[in-house]
């Protein structure tokens, strides 16, 4: 026979699940808006029935126990949402460099590079037409200089930006240690709960969170051990394992968007530190871009005008100063000192246009420095293909950021709560709580007829 | 499919930032007017505008070249007219010379006017331009070409400026001479003038009717034929002008085809954006409405 308080037992143990049951809803609730948080369930089950061996074996429900409390997440979307984060990452930085580079450039507009180049080839062009006005030469030295100075404003903030993408990747790096710190931390704590068996969900939601957040630095491969830590890996370097956490390191080249300590190389591929390397490489690219076309400028134009007789009875007088790029192009002192020093004839008549006129030719002339474009050309075609550089970027970002949606959404369906559904569940377990108190105040009853009505 | 409650609110917000995205991006372009304002917004566009400015620009300059040189001609021009009219008056005082009813002491009157009209013609052969160059010196502006001197040989006029001849861009590939040289032309005429001179002085009758008055037309009929030419390049200037005019046109159209906002495309796209976004709006309203808390008892 079964015991007289057998049914009590059963009363207290299903109390005390359907308490617990609350709880989890009330988590739940309360983690409705948390970042990174998954939702939790209750696993009841049935205990062990008892069978008792009277006239027949009679096997008798000893009610329920919990099992354990879970966290509902989908490891496989879990896996493509980083996948496909570190390369949205990737290209919304390498979108927002690129971006930046536009900026500098303003074009199409007045105030960009091909404006200045047109005028001041058009100021030779004027002078070739008035050789002997002053106002002509005074135009060509006042374009010149503002073709001088809106290249020395790119040059620079070309690289200010530039000093600016390297102290990004330096932070960047700073960035992907402390986090690697602070999910080897989490991977301990989460190691010493559960070998003594317990589920630590909210542990594991915060290094899951972290490692979601590691992708927006870098790509990062993870593999998942039994006692429920990760170990994560950046290309050939083990970022963290279930002992502790060790640092990228911070020497890097650009070019093959690798980090390197001297003698490990480790490829990035994604993240924002990939974007930054991609960023540092198309600034150079438009860097060298521009600094050939300043020298062909400058050597063109110097050329002609070494061989022209000015209106002092000078010759072979550089136009241009400097040698090397954007950075040294300069009037040479001798136009700053006298615009009669600009030789616009070969004869050094006043009224001799000859040479400007084949100076302000130059913009059309194809030069094999410039793969046989012009001038002119060429800077046109650097502008197009930064625009569709940067198109391809933005779209392809756009397209990222959709993918990204779409799988969060996904995984959010698995993970996240539904305030709805928790409302119903607590109203569920409210309703089986007052059962199983009716239950109890039920055998209550019954015991107390034994003991009061009995023997009387 | 389940539906997370955060994540509910979270596309729902994504979605009206989004929708006012779109709606900023059409009102931008409907103040600047501007569709192309980074080469990114249209690659292709961006090489075509860059290269069309370039070649407006370029267009520009060919225009007010062709229309400086075009009234530096025209001034050339009048000069040139200048010296024909000298040399008209000159045939009259010497078929005036020529003729026996005029007496000596009457020609050395003429001869004295003719000495007039030589220094007339340097003075016009020595026209200079708005900024003080002279028009016929080559490119030796600065100096004055024409000198009175008989000490050249066979001349009494020398010439101090050069052949130097001013060729200047007009158009794509156009080059076009913008300057007269005619110093043959002058000293051949002050040669004339010269030998009218001495045979008024002289008294010769037969010469003056016969070689000098040869002279005479000959001479002036050069000038004529000059200024005729100058009459020429000027149109040709003038044709140069209008053409770079209508080429700037036609670029800045095509570059605002290019550059510039379609007003009714950006009109509908922004009234469409903000029925999105109006949209959008209602959807959190309503999403926000709906909750099973409003049922159950409190």
């Amino acid at each position: 026979m079964p015991d007289t308080f057998m049914g009590i037992d059963i009363a207290a143990r299903a109390l005390r699940a359907f308490q617990m049951a609350l709880n989890v809803t009330g988590h739940n609730l309360a983690n409705v808006d948390t970042e990174g948080y998954s939702r939790q369930r209750i696993d009841i089950q049935q205990t062990p029935p008892i069978t008792f061996f009277g006239m027949r074996p009679l096997t008798l429900g000893t009610g329920q126990f919990v099992n354990t409390v879970m966290r509902v997440r989908d490891q496989f979307l879990d896996g493509r949402y980083l996948q496909t984060n570190y390369e949205g990452s990737r290209l919304s930085q390498l979108s927002t460099s690129l971006g930046t580079i536009e900026g500098i450039y303003q074009e199409p507009g007045p105030n960009g590079l091909q404006s200045s180049l047109s005028a001041m080839f058009d100021a030779w062009s004027q002078l070739s037409a008035n050789p002997a006005d002053d106002a002509a030469r005074l135009q060509v030295r006042l374009q010149s200089q503002l073709f001088v100075q809106r290249v020395h404003d790119i040059n620079a903030q070309f690289a200010q930006y530039g000093k600016q993408l390297d102290g990004e990747v330096n932070a960047t790096i700073t960035q992907i240690n402390a986090i690697a710190k602070q999910i080897s931390d989490l991977n301990i704590q989460i190691r010493s709960l559960s070998v003594s068996g317990a589920s630590p969900n909210d542990l594991m939601d915060q290094r899951d969170l972290a490692i979601q957040k590691l992708t927006d630095l870098v790509d990062v491969r993870t593999v998942d051990h039994l006692d429920g830590t990760k170990t994560v890996y950046v290309g050939s370097h083990t970022l963290v394992d279930q002992f502790g956490s060790y640092d990228l390191p911070s020497q890097y080249d650009a070019n093959s968007s690798t980090v390197t300590d001297g003698t490990k190389v480790i490829q990035i591929k994604g993240g924002r530190l990939a974007g930054e390397f991609g960023g540092i490489v198309a600034l150079g690219n438009y860097q060298t871009q521009l600094d050939s076309l300043v020298n062909s400028v400058r050597t063109q134009v110097n050329l002609l005008h070494e061989t022209g007789i000015n209106l002092n009875g000078t010759t072979g007088i550089d136009f241009f100063a400097g040698s090397v790029g954007a950075g040294d192009l300069d009037l040479s002192q001798e136009m700053k000192d006298d615009i009669r020093n600009i030789a616009a004839g070969t004869s050094g008549e006043p009224g001799d246009g000859t040479l400007a006129s084949s100076i302000a030719g130059v913009r059309d002339l194809p030069d094999p420095n410039l793969g046989n474009r012009s001038v002119m050309d060429y800077y046109a075609n650097t502008i197009s293909q930064l625009g569709q550089e940067s198109a391809y970027y933005q779209n392809g970002l756009q397209t990222q950021q959709a993918m990204l949606s779409q799988i969060d959404q996904q995984r959010q369906s698995v993970m996240g709560v539904n305030m709805d559904e928790e409302l119903a569940n607590m109203l569920k377990y409210q309703r089986s709580y007052q059962a199983a108190a009716r239950f109890l105040t039920v055998l209550d009853q019954t015991t107390e007829d034994l003991i009061s009505q009995f023997g009387r | 499919m389940r539906i997370s409650t955060s994540q509910q609110f979270a596309s729902l917000k994504q979605q009206i930032m989004d929708a006012q995205e779109r709606v900023d991006l059409y009102q931008t372009r409907m103040s600047t007017g501007i569709r192309v304002s980074k080469p990114s917004d249209d690659p292709f566009a961006a090489l075509g505008i860059l290269t069309l400015s370039s070649a407006k620009s370029k267009s520009d300059q060919h225009q007010s070249t062709a229309t400086a040189a075009s009234n530096n001609l025209k001034m050339a021009e009048a000069r040139l007219g200048e010296m024909t009219d000298v040399m008209q008056q000159a045939k009259t005082i010497v078929i005036q010379g020529a003729n026996g009813a005029t007496d000596q002491q009457g020609r050395i009157a003429l001869a004295a006017q003719i000495d007039a009209l030589q220094q007339r013609l340097v003075q016009s052969a020595n026209g200079q331009d708005g900024s003080g160059h002279y028009l016929f010196a080559g490119y030796k502006v600065t100096t004055k070409p024409f000198v009175p001197d008989s000490s050249v040989v066979n001349n009494y006029i020398r010439y101090d400026g050069d052949q130097g001849k001013q060729i200047v861009e007009a158009g794509p590939g156009t080059l076009l001479q913008s300057n007269m040289l005619i110093d043959q032309q002058v000293t051949d005429a002050y040669n004339a003038l010269e030998d009218a001179k001495q045979r008024l002085q002289a008294g010769d009758a037969s010469g003056l009717s016969g070689v000098t008055l040869q002279k005479i037309d000959d001479a002036a009929a050069n000038l004529l034929n000059t200024r005729g030419e100058a009459g020429v390049m000027i149109q040709q200037f003038d044709d140069a002008a209008a053409a770079a005019t209508r080429r700037s046109d036609e670029f800045t159209k095509q570059i605002s085809d290019k550059q510039d906002a379609d007003l009714i495309d950006t009109v509908t796209n922004l009234q469409r954006a903000q029925t999105a976004y109006q949209a959008s709006l209602a959807a959190l309203t309503v999403a926000n409405g709906l909750t099973l808390l409003d049922y159950l008892k409190p």
